[in-house]
């Protein structure tokens, strides 16, 4: 079972990998040549099948695991990063349908590979339940929550498409920075996984030992845990290793190894960053914004809108009401304000904000937009910042 | 007098009628949450003593959370403040609209003037023909779509959906309703919540609810070796009333027991084992470290005096909870058992002087060496029986059934109304031989756009489609 969930699995990640290929060549294709405007929706039309094909394998993906675990696959950070990914995929599957905005696949789609490519960066192994987890009502909560984020993870692409196509990136403006760097930031997530999963592929693994215990690296210990001997550890390009320890003050024993990871991710990023930035010899935005040049600007605030119009109901029903009737259920108790149950409850007060901010004149269009936009990096810190930050004990906490 | 309080009465529900200040209250309720968030809440840490876990878990910064009243934020004046001023926020506001909103929707004429018809977002008109019967049929089309429609000579408004427009206040009264369930707790004998913390054996009182718990034996299990999972945690707990056995059940997380309204479930347990009982072999450093003799502590009540064989072993100090500090000496942190330290006085018959040693099973070889080691016992465990203190949760809230979780529904119905739901409208006006259809919706411009050309389109009418935003619009 496990096997064949594997294999479904990476069916639907090369299906996404594909369609992000098929949007963005049909895409770009469409804006080159203008005789190939049929060829673009010839392209498109076969993205959008692919993405499908996507949606329905990872389907069986999470059902062949979740029979062979015994439990919905939605317990640690593999499984719900994950499922996210395929809640947004669905989302988009369902809202193209009504839509039929073709150019939307090309930013959806590589946003749900990356994600997808980042859940596999966790431990993959199906491991047994904490007591606190053996609870069908999660499993109803987790998945509903999931699928509203799903939802409103289409208002950021649409947002961001609606940004690209109002700001004039000739000018200097705050905007188009902010663009710049919301295209670098995907490069960075990017650059985390082709690193960590690169590294990992070849084997690499480096213990290193400081004065809180060895640390396991699997990436090349740049920086070791507080009191590791420095140089002495490893050699990366010749390079004695690590280079610097983590500071005593932080106090938690992998801090040396998270540090490690951010300063290598931003040091690939900003690799790969220079490397695009010097084939396309302008800023990446502007490349992309050609895509999307010409598409309807009221449409896509609109559309932005309505995602988060879908989603909002949903992540509330899943992340909060569900939540807790669970925690009544189980715990005896409604509401505990543990970190992850805060948190969701400031992401939908956040989104509660946006609607209340669109009722507003002059609202709606860019500062909405913005919003929409940066609502992704709320839900990111809700689904991943929360457990690799914040030392909650919620039941999520380090897989 | 009368009318300068009037005047302060209007300011106060200006400034909570306004979407402004009700989104300040939202944000600075999300920014609130933030900073409960950043170190645990002292409901939820490992430890009957947050006064050392903040420091000890997290250090200075931890410490100072700790003292700023952080980890203790959703109790706090300044955020149940917020709260109160979103709930004032919410009823003010949805009686300042909701009433007026409700009263034009009821009094709104059949024939709208053309101008105003004309300024719609959707709109378009049809010239010559039999217009008359395009009106006729096109309101026809409209109810067989489940429209209300309504007539005035050469006049139509079709409407569907109006209650979509009370959607927001639907959610508004929900949370008003959710809110008050939650300040319910304040009533007297409504909410009551605790953590208490049991050694094996050990009984409790509940607040003052006139019972008291007992823990009578509690188990835990892990997947691992390594003893890195849980796999299951339980406690046997019996409810004392009026010293009777009135229940008793096997507590285990998402197994709680009910008793009088008041819930008690396995939330927790001490992760750091406390000592039960220890048996202590006394050897002879002088001789080969030869055995003298056992005895039985029991750490929770130890016994001022134990013989050994022809020694006797006194106890001249216990610290349970010991620490040993360079400056401040050795004191103890707790009255709990985590790592005990004992001064013994050893006395036998080639020892007549007292001969005073320490005995720390926990402590580090620093400590070891401040207390000096050149002793004329030994003293070695030869068997030791930890145990883990088991953390239940009390909880009871009346409130929650009658009051939080119908608030939540009528919530979410809002939700549905407000956003899955739609209030379209399209009026129709025959003047001078031309028919004027202009449509409107709350929402989803594409959803009416749609349906009201597949109306228009086999009457012969040319199709609507969206102006630009920026063009006027009336309600
Ligand atoms: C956590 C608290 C709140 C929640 C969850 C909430 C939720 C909502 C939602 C979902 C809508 C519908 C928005 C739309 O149709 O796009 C809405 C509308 C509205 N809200 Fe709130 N709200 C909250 C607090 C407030 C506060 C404090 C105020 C005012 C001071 C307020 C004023 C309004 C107004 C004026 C509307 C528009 C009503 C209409 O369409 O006629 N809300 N609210």
């Amino acid at each position: 079972m496990m096997q064949l969930s594997s294999v479904f699995f990476g069916t639907a990640f090369f299906s996404y990998l594909a369609a992000t290929i098929l949007y963005v060549v049909g895409l770009t294709g469409r804006k080159m040549k203008a005789q190939s405007a049929a060829l673009a929706t010839f392209w498109t039309k076969w993205g959008y099948i692919v993405v499908i094909i996507g949606v329905i394998t990872q389907a069986l993906a999470i059902a062949t695991r979740g029979i062979y675990g015994g439990y919905t696959p939605v317990s640690n950070m593999f499984e719900y990063m994950s499922f996210w990914a395929f809640t947004i995929m669905l989302a988009f599957v369902i809202i193209n349908a009504f839509y039929k905005v073709p150019v939307l696949g090309a930013f959806v789609a590589p946003i749900g590979l990356v994600i997808l490519a980042y859940a596999s960066v966790f431990p993959r192994d199906s491991k047994p339940l904490i007591p606190a987890l053996q609870s069908y009502w999660l499993n109803i909560h987790v998945t509903t929550a999931a699928l509203g984020e799903g939802i409103l993870t289409i208002s950021f692409a649409a947002g961001l498409m609606y940004l690209l196509v109002t700001t004039d990136l000739t000018k200097n403006s705050r905007t188009a920075k902010f663009l710049e760097f919301t295209v670098y930031l995907f490069f960075a997530l990017l650059s985390f996984v082709l690193t960590s999963l690169g590294f990992r592929a070849a084997g690499y693994a480096q213990i290193v030992s400081g004065t809180m215990g060895d640390q396991l690296y699997h990436l090349p210990p740049f920086i070791g845990p507080t009191g590791a001997e420095l140089g002495t550890a490893a050699h990366f390009l010749g390079v004695p290793l690590p280079l610097f320890d983590a500071p005593g003050w932080m106090h938690a024993a992998d801090a040396g190894m998270q540090f490690n990871t951010i300063l290598i991710t931003i040091i690939a990023s900003l690799v790969l960053y220079a490397i695009l930035r010097l084939i396309a010899r302008k800023p990446l935005s502007m490349v992309i914004q050609k895509w999307v040049s010409g598409l309807d600007s009221d449409m896509l605030d609109e559309l932005s809108y309505r995602a988060i119009a879908i989603g909002y109901p949903v992540f509330t029903l899943g992340a909060l009401v569900f939540a807790m009737i669970w925690a009544q259920e189980a715990w005896g108790s409604y509401w505990s304000w543990d970190p992850k149950e805060t948190w969701a409850l400031i992401t939908w007060l956040y989104y509660t904000a946006y609607l209340h901010f669109r009722l507003q004149r002059g609202w709606e269009g860019k500062k909405t937009a913005w919003m929409a936009v940066l609502g992704f990096v709320v839900i990111l810190f809700l689904l991943v910042g929360v457990n690799l930050v914040i030392s909650g004990l919620h039941s999520y906490a380090k897989a | 007098m009368n009318n300068r309080k009037k005047t302060f009465f209007d300011a106060i529900w200006e400034f909570f009628a306004s979407v402004k200040v009700g989104i300040t209250i939202i944000v600075l309720l999300a920014i609130g949450s933030i900073l409960g968030t950043i170190y645990p809440q002292t409901n939820a840490i490992p430890s009957p003593n947050p006064d050392f876990y903040y420091n000890d878990t997290y250090g200075k910064l931890g410490d100072l959370y700790y003292r700023m009243g952080l980890a203790d934020t959703f109790n706090s004046w300044w955020y149940l403040t917020l709260v109160l001023m979103l709930f004032i926020s919410l009823i003010i506001v949805s009686i300042d609209r909701g009433v007026p909103l409700y009263k034009s929707l009821k009094r709104q004429p059949v024939a709208r003037k053309l101008i105003a018809i004309q300024a719609d977002r959707l709109y378009t008109k049809a010239e010559g023909g039999d217009a008359e019967a395009k009106l006729e049929a096109l309101a026809q089309q409209l109810k067989k779509r489940r429209y209300k429609v309504r007539r005035e000579d050469g006049a139509l408004l079709a409407e569907k959906g109006r209650l979509a427009r009370f959607g927001a206040y639907v959610i508004h009264l929900g949370l008003i309703i959710t809110i008050l369930g939650v300040f319910s707790r304040l009533i007297p004998g409504w909410y009551y919540t605790d953590m208490i913390w049991l050694k094996e054996g050990e009984t409790k009182p509940v607040g003052n609810l006139g019972f008291s718990v007992q823990n009578n034996g509690f188990t835990l299990e892990f997947y691992d070796q390594a003893q890195t999972r849980a796999k299951k945690f339980e406690t046997d707990a019996v409810i004392y009333e009026n010293g009777q056995a009135t229940a008793k059940k096997h507590l285990a997380v998402n197994d709680y027991l009910t008793y009088k309204h008041t819930n008690i479930y396995q939330n927790s347990y001490d992760p750091q084992p406390m000592f039960k009982t220890g048996t202590i072999e006394l050897l002879d450093t002088r001789n080969n470290n030869k055995s003298l003799g056992t005895f039985v502590i029991d750490f929770n009540n130890p016994q001022r005096e134990y013989k050994v064989g022809d020694y006797t072993v006194t106890m001249a100090n216990y610290f349970p909870d010991v620490k040993v500090d360079p400056d401040k000496g050795v004191f103890t942190n707790s009255r709990d058992p985590y790592n005990p330290g004992i001064q013994f006085d050893i006395t036998g018959p080639d020892q007549m002087e007292p001969a005073r040693q320490w005995m720390i099973p926990l402590a580090g070889p620093f400590v070891k060496q401040m207390l000096g080691k050149d002793y004329r016992f030994d003293l070695q465990f030869k068997d030791v029986d930890l145990f883990h203190m088991t953390g239940l949760k009390i909880e009871r809230d009346l409130g929650w059934w009658p009051i939080v979780f119908p608030g939540l529904v009528i919530a979410l119905c809002g939700l549905v109304l407000a956003f899955y739901f739609q209030h379209r409208r399209v009026w129709a006006r025959l003047e001078e031989g031309v028919l004027h259809i202009g449509a409107n919706t709350n929402k989803h411009w594409i959803g009416i756009t749609g349906e009201l050309n597949k109306v228009l389109v086999p009457l012969g009418i040319e199709p609507v489609s969206q102006k630009r935003k920026e063009e006027p619009q009336q309600s």
